[in-house]
């Protein structure tokens, strides 16, 4: 059996050697700073970014726009997919067009976002509400339809209908399946931030890793590179705490259970 | 005299509380109940017939049960038993023909009548107690689903998530959810098909000892003739849509395996299988004492 203290740091072992070799390849000259900055000349930059306040502001912009895009767009779409998946009408309705949507790709929308909202807030809001509806959307619906029938029936035949069924059957069956949603429209959100930030932006780590390009500072690049890097994983670990919560009747979710 | 081996094996393992299981003296609290039923309702059904499209699955079919009877139903598998469990449930509407509860025709969202599934069908995001409580409203209803926990011997498990129940631990936690209701009529759906042979001995005797306590009616669904005769006040095989033997076993309960027992299952086993010729003779030979080991067996198989 493997040390819980070993286990608890396996995953960090290739992060660490990776900085290691990249440390030593600076230093010996064998990688040109003009390529990638010593992990020390980033760690510098940070620091200043982090002592002077600049790096805050953009973090707080961005995460700001990160949410409530997300809200925005992963909010239409639970609420459209907990509609085309419970009533065959709103599907007959919706459905295909929202897949015809579907196929378009958000970053194909650029030109056309520029147009209709200039280059201010909305235009970034806009691009990432579009980008995380889809999955949301997709797999509500999925969860909702794939709920077992026989559950379904056995609570119909205890008595339970209406609004009482869905709270008690059929939402918390489709539940695993919206998280799952939940944790791609996460990923999406950020790339989509990126690109919108790498624009057109007066603020955001978008904007604050083309504006230190302008300038070479390929430290600060890599410093926003490096947080973009952190707040995905923080979404991350964000859903997956949902996900240990919500579904900790699941066999799959239960700690120190063999799976 | 000698009795065989595996006899005595198993009559002395339906004896034994198994692992995991409690005493027969606290399944059955003496105390008195909040979980008492109305008594069984009669049944009544007048030549029933269903089909899905071209496949007909049940054709006139005439059952009368008294109230608290305990009814098992056998059969082939795709006889139609299943089919006629899930009509008395009201679950599915006949083509033809109806079903008076109590002389009063079947109306659908039934509340005296409730069906135990042959899977559990656990709601797996509610606690134990929560899935006994479901469907249940009014000031006590976690107090009556705690006492129909404690009533199939599950009384501590009512936390757990019922992922973490084996198979037979899910069907009396099924049990309990169908008890708390009080119905007057329990349908059975193969609720034991899935368990494993010491644990449907258990289950056995946990249903017959509920069913005398609460008084309902029982119909029990089952391929199993052994199970059959070790529950039925009647056994009722359907056979190519239809009912094709009604027969009454009168043995003392709670029952053991024995030459009687044994002629009841050899004498409905052939039936099913339909080897009509060898009926006489078998059950004539059974009835003359010596049940021999490969036939019983098979009641645990």
């Amino acid at each position: 059996m493997v040390q819980p203290g070993v286990q608890r740091s396996l995953p960090w072992v290739v992060p660490v050697l990776v900085l290691a070799g990249w440390q030593l390849a600076s230093q010996s000259g064998w990688l040109s700073t003009r390529v990638l900055p010593e992990p020390w000349a980033v760690l510098k930059a940070f620091w200043s970014l982090t002592v002077s306040g600049e790096i805050w502001r953009h973090l707080a912009t961005s995460s700001w726009r990160a949410l409530v895009g997300f809200a925005i767009g992963g909010g239409l779409g639970l609420l459209l997919g907990l509609l085309t998946g419970s009533f065959r009408a709103a599907e007959m309705l919706l459905d295909t067009t929202l897949q015809m949507i579907r196929n378009i790709p958000a970053l194909a929308l650029i030109p056309l976002v520029i147009l209709w909202f200039g280059i201010d807030e909305s235009a970034k809001l806009f691009l990432v509400a579009f980008g995380v509806f889809f999955p949301l959307y997709l797999n509500t619906f999925h969860g909702i339809r794939s709920v077992d029938k026989g559950l379904i029936e056995m609570a119909r035949s205890y008595g339970l209908s209406g609004w009482r069924l869905y709270t008690q059957v059929i939402l918390p069956g489709s539940v695993a399946s919206i998280l799952v949603g939940v944790r791609f429209s996460l990923g999406l959100m950020w790339v989509l931030l990126i690109v919108a930030e790498t624009i057109s932006a007066q603020n955001g780590i978008g904007y604050m890793t083309m504006n230190a390009r302008e300038f070479l500072q390929t430290d600060v690049v890599l410093v926003g590179i490096l947080l973009y890097a952190l707040l995905g994983k923080l979404a991350d670990v964000a859903a997956k705490g949902l996900e240990c919560w919500w579904l900790r009747w699941h066999p799959g979710y239960q700690p120190g259970l063999p799976r | 005299m000698s009795h065989s081996p595996i006899q005595l094996q198993a009559g002395s393992l339906a004896l034994t509380p198994l692992r995991g299981a409690t005493s027969p003296a606290r399944l059955v609290t003496p105390r008195v109940s909040a979980l008492k039923g109305g008594g069984g309702a009669a049944v009544q059904v007048d030549k029933l017939a269903k089909r899905y499209g071209e496949r007909e699955v049940l054709r006139q079919v005439d059952l009368q049960i008294a109230p608290g009877e305990f009814i098992v139903i056998v059969g082939r598998s795709g006889c139609g038993k299943s089919t006629l469990l899930r009509l008395l449930a009201g679950l599915e509407a006949p083509d033809q023909g109806r079903i008076r509860l109590d002389g009063n025709a079947q109306s659908r969202p039934q509340t005296d009548t409730r069906l135990m599934f042959q899977d559990a069908r656990l709601l797996p995001w509610k606690r134990v107690l929560d899935n006994v409580a479901l469907g249940l409203q009014g000031a006590d209803v976690k107090e009556r689903a705690r006492e129909a926990l404690s009533q199939v011997g599950l009384a501590d498990r009512a936390g757990d998530w019922p992922a973490l129940l084996s198979g037979g631990q899910r069907q009396r936690v099924a049990l309990a959810r169908a008890l708390v209701h009080t119905p007057r009529l329990l349908l059975l759906d193969e609720p034991l098909g899935a368990l494993d042979a010491l644990t449907r001995i258990e289950m056995h005797r946990l249903i017959e000892r509920l069913w005398q306590r609460h008084g309902f009616t029982a119909l029990l669904v089952t391929h199993d003739v052994s199970e059959a005769i070790a529950l039925a006040d009647r056994v009722v095989l359907i056979e190519a849509h239809r009912i094709a033997l009604d027969e009454r076993i009168a043995l003392p309960r709670p029952r053991h395996r024995g030459p009687a027992f044994a002629a009841h299952e050899e004498r409905i086993l052939e039936r099913v299988l339909q080897q009509p010729e060898r009926l006489d003779a078998e059950a004539e030979a059974s009835l003359g004492g010596a049940t021999h080991p490969v036939r019983a067996l098979r009641w645990a198989v």
